[in-house]
């Protein structure tokens, strides 16, 4: 599959006072990830992780601090938040907010919020040919065309987010971005809702970006997932393996807080408050002080985001890369060695330290014939 | 609690004027750590009754008109690394408590035995000297003396907390990778890592073949000094002890810095060092007259190597009872270790060739310097217990990173002598290493002298009682 959309090193923060003193808050702090085309990619996170952020720095309504964002090859960061409107590529993206009703113009029938996104970004010119469209894509998100000429106040919860759902794919993105699709809606209406998009993301050639707190949104229809939390992505993976087997401590705690989830206790988060993200320590990890491995190390040394298996990365001390993991482990067969988890972990730690010194070590350039030499003598 | 004297050459001095019988003096020290061991816990055993029959020996060998040898009536301990004959060598690990009894005294023993010095006991360290700070899970952690809710350094903290309690005015420790220098700079005392293969390390419990030293801490320079020269001297037993002859520095002492190149190494060593620590080095680079700052190539990369070769040594050393008899270990090193035991072969031999390349590059230095300066800790004594330090900013962890600015140095087995300074009248020491060309010690000692003859570095009266602190 071919990359869609590339995010390097994506940063937002915003300038806070706190205490009278200037301060930045670190929304977005270095993301780097891709989608691919065709591709449907949850974000997870609890509200504040930076999500949101995201979103707008993807959809070009917010611009970034630093950082770069392509999509389809282009760079897409440069454009000014205020000149997308009439930029092409905001056709290419889509966004399906919230809350439907919030979203919805109170003075347009659906037919008029649907063809308004036909005229403002497509080619598309003429009544019948734009009411083509908008019967098309009704007809894709399951309204039934009697309804197109209500005002949203007439219609139900269910029937607003097929809307908004409509307007979005009415203009054939090739990213559909959904900021919690199903938070505003009733259960048994979010079930439905739930169906069409995954009816949909089979039916049209285009990615998907799920935001959401909701676990099960995404692993109801995620190829991938990507847990945020205080701005940095801590673990991605194929969907069904990060469920399967979480790597991360966050991510570990958030599945096993899902109701009916096989949880194990001692993966829960432990007591204490989040860490703040105005000015955070860059040296620390941010889970530090909720997570039930934190360990000297992670006070010291912020885990980068690293590949572990193919396809999945996680950012967590604890959590090792695979041929390291099957170096370790070798290296403990041959010499007959057995350790508990405990002694398992302390030793990945103590193994990346020496390999940090290694790797310093290795940065030295030395002559050729440089060898080891006897000590001195007299 | 007396006028009896309290550093090594004054007591000699004393014992050979007649001043002093030798049992009044072991019998003062054995009362002092009597009294303030228990809140140091510097040691781990207390050998009363050797000392005592030491002295009375001394007494009788002076009753019979025989002349004083040079530390006669001196008390001194020994980290709990060195054998002594009828204890177990304990190396702090509880892995070897069940050791049988050594047979006889180390090699640096029985030559402190001969030179009159008494035995008061065995101290304690961090277990299998793989520490710097002497937090011993098994056996208690060493309290500073300057202030007991702090480290006293390590792994020979014992000994630094020792000395510098007024206790004993010398101590023997080792040193693979700081392990004099860290606590002789914590605790505010002297010490000398001589250059690699000067001291025998025959009957003392190995770490790091290739790195390990054995030295003196002193109450002075003179002290320092004067010990020193009593453990000099060629060794079958050790294949690495050079064999070289006796070149005492005690003569030489006084001399001052006449003729001496001085400078101070800058770049990492300032960078991984904390202010006190530069002001330190700043302040005996200005006393010793230096010609200005001199900055080694690729020092981070040399530490980091000696950091490898450690591991790698001394998880290989340990790597059947770490498969045995895991839960003796001290958890605090166990798994580095461990780490140690599996790295590829090929990042020992990438840190031994860095290793010859900056040995090389290093001694091109000495053809216009003689004695190079530069700060023994990268920050005073951390408390027990501390996780992480801050240096420069940069929060690295306590334990490993005590070592920065020890380990480039003794990677390279140059000999090394630490100053207590302390910077602005500070409650709380920090040492500076004044290091020479290999062979050099006398070098060193001088400028030790000369720091303490200019009362730029200097171990103050012993604190008269730690409990009320």
């Amino acid at each position: 599959m071919s990359q869609l959309l590339e995010a390097i090193d994506l940063v937002k923060r915003f300038p806070v006072r706190s205490k009278g003193r200037k301060k930045l808050l670190h929304a977005v702090d270095g993301l780097n990830f891709h989608i691919d085309a065709g591709e449907t990619v949850g974000l997870v996170g609890e509200s504040g992780c930076g999500k949101s952020t995201l979103v707008r720095l993807l959809t070009r309504t917010l611009d970034s601090t630093s950082g770069h964002v392509r999509f389809r090859g282009q760079g897409i960061g440069l454009i000014a938040a205020r000149a997308m409107a009439d930029h092409p590529l905001r056709r290419e993206i889509q966004m399906v907010f919230q809350d439907p009703t919030d979203s919805l113009n109170p003075r347009y029938t659906a037919r008029q919020t649907i063809a308004e996104a036909v005229h403002l970004l497509t080619d598309t010119r003429g009544w019948a040919a734009i009411d083509s469209a908008v019967e098309v894509a009704a007809a894709q998100v399951g309204l039934p065309p009697e309804l197109l000429d209500r005002y949203p106040h007439q219609l139900s919860g269910g029937q607003k987010a097929r809307v908004g759902i409509a307007r979005a794919i009415v203009v054939k993105p090739r990213l559909l971005v959904l900021d919690e699709p199903t938070a505003a809606l009733d259960v048994s209406v979010q079930a439905v809702i739930l169906q069409l998009l995954d009816r949909l993301k089979r039916e049209m050639a285009m990615s998907f970006l799920f935001v959401s707190h909701d676990l099960n949104v995404v692993r109801l229809l995620c190829d991938r997932v990507m847990v945020m939390y205080l701005g940095q992505i801590v673990e991605s993976g194929p969907a069904r393996e990060v469920f399967a087997r979480p790597l991360h401590p966050y991510t570990r705690a958030l599945i096993a807080s899902l109701p009916g989830g096989h949880g194990n206790d001692a993966d829960l988060l432990v007591g204490g408050d989040p860490q703040s993200p105005i000015d955070p320590d860059a040296h620390r990890c941010r889970l530090f002080g909720r997570c039930p491995r934190g360990a000297e190390r992670c006070q010291t040394q912020a885990p980068p985001l690293r590949e572990i298996s193919r396809g999945r990365s996680a950012a967590c001390h604890f959590v090792a890369p695979t041929e390291r993991e099957v170096f370790i482990d070798a290296a403990l067969t041959v010499h007959k060695l057995h350790l508990p988890p405990a002694r398992r972990a302390a030793l990945t730690t103590e193994f990346d330290r020496v390999a940090d010194m290694a790797r310093q070590v290795q940065s030295v350039r030395l002559p050729d014939d440089t060898a080891p030499a006897p000590q001195f003598r007299p | 609690m007396s006028s009896l004297p309290t550093t090594a050459t004054a007591i000699a001095a004393a014992f050979a004027g007649g001043e002093v019988s030798a049992r009044e003096i072991a019998a003062a020290a054995l009362e002092r750590i009597a009294a303030h061991n228990p809140a140091l816990n510097a040691y781990t055993e207390v050998t009363a009754e050797r000392a005592l029959a030491e002295a009375d020996a001394l007494d009788a060998a002076r009753r019979r008109g025989e002349a004083a040898p040079a530390l006669a009536a001196v008390p001194y301990g020994v980290k709990n690394l060195f054998d002594v004959a009828g204890m177990t060598t304990l190396a702090g690990a509880r892995l070897l408590a069940g050791n049988p009894p050594a047979a006889a005294d180390a090699t640096l023993i029985q030559r402190m035995h001969s030179a009159g010095g008494l035995l008061t006991g065995a101290l304690n360290m961090d277990a299998l000297a793989y520490g710097f700070t002497t937090e011993n899970t098994h056996y208690g952690a060493t309290r500073n003396p300057h202030d007991p809710t702090r480290t006293a350094g390590g792994s020979s903290g014992g000994s630094g907390a020792a000395v510098a309690a007024g206790l004993v005015p010398i101590a023997l420790g080792s040193d693979t990778n700081g392990s004099i220098r860290v606590p002789a700079s914590l605790c505010g005392v002297f010490g000398l890592k001589p250059t690699y293969g000067r001291l025998p390390r025959s009957g003392s419990f190995p770490f790091v073949h290739g790195l390990d030293h054995l030295g003196p801490l002193a109450a002075s320079a003179a002290d320092l000094a004067l010990a020193y020269d009593a453990l000099q001297g060629p060794d079958g037993r050790d294949p690495a002890c050079a064999q070289r002859v006796i070149e005492p520095t005690t003569d030489v002492l006084t001399r001052g810095l006449d003729g001496l190149r001085v400078a101070r190494l800058a770049g990492y060593f300032d960078d991984q060092a904390g202010a006190a620590a530069r002001a330190a080095s700043e302040r005996a680079a200005r006393a010793l007259g230096s010609l200005g700052d001199i900055v080694l190539p690729e020092v981070a990369a040399a530490r980091a190597a000696a950091f490898v070769i450690t591991a790698a040594e001394g998880g290989a050393l340990h790597l059947q009872a770490l498969r045995d008899r895991p839960d003796d270990f001290e958890p605090l090193s166990r798994e580095r270790l461990l780490a140690g035991a599996l790295m590829p072969a090929l990042w020992v031999e990438q840190a031994q060739k860095l290793r010859a390349w900056f040995r090389r590059r290093t001694l091109e230095v000495f053809r216009d310097v003689d004695l190079l300066i530069a700060p023994a800790t990268p920050v005073t004594a951390t408390l027990l217990g501390q996780e992480t330090m801050v240096i420069n900013g940069r929060a690295l962890p306590t334990r490993p990173s005590m070592g920065l600015l020890t380990q480039p140095i003794s990677f390279i087995g140059l000999p090394v002598a630490v100053a207590p300074l302390w910077p602005g009248g500070a409650a709380l020491p920090i040492g500076v290493q004044l290091i020479a060309a290999p062979w050099r010690e006398d070098v060193c000692l001088r400028a030790a002298w000369a720091l303490q003859s200019a009362g730029v570095a200097a171990v103050p009266p012993a604190p008269t009682s730690i409990n009320a602190r």
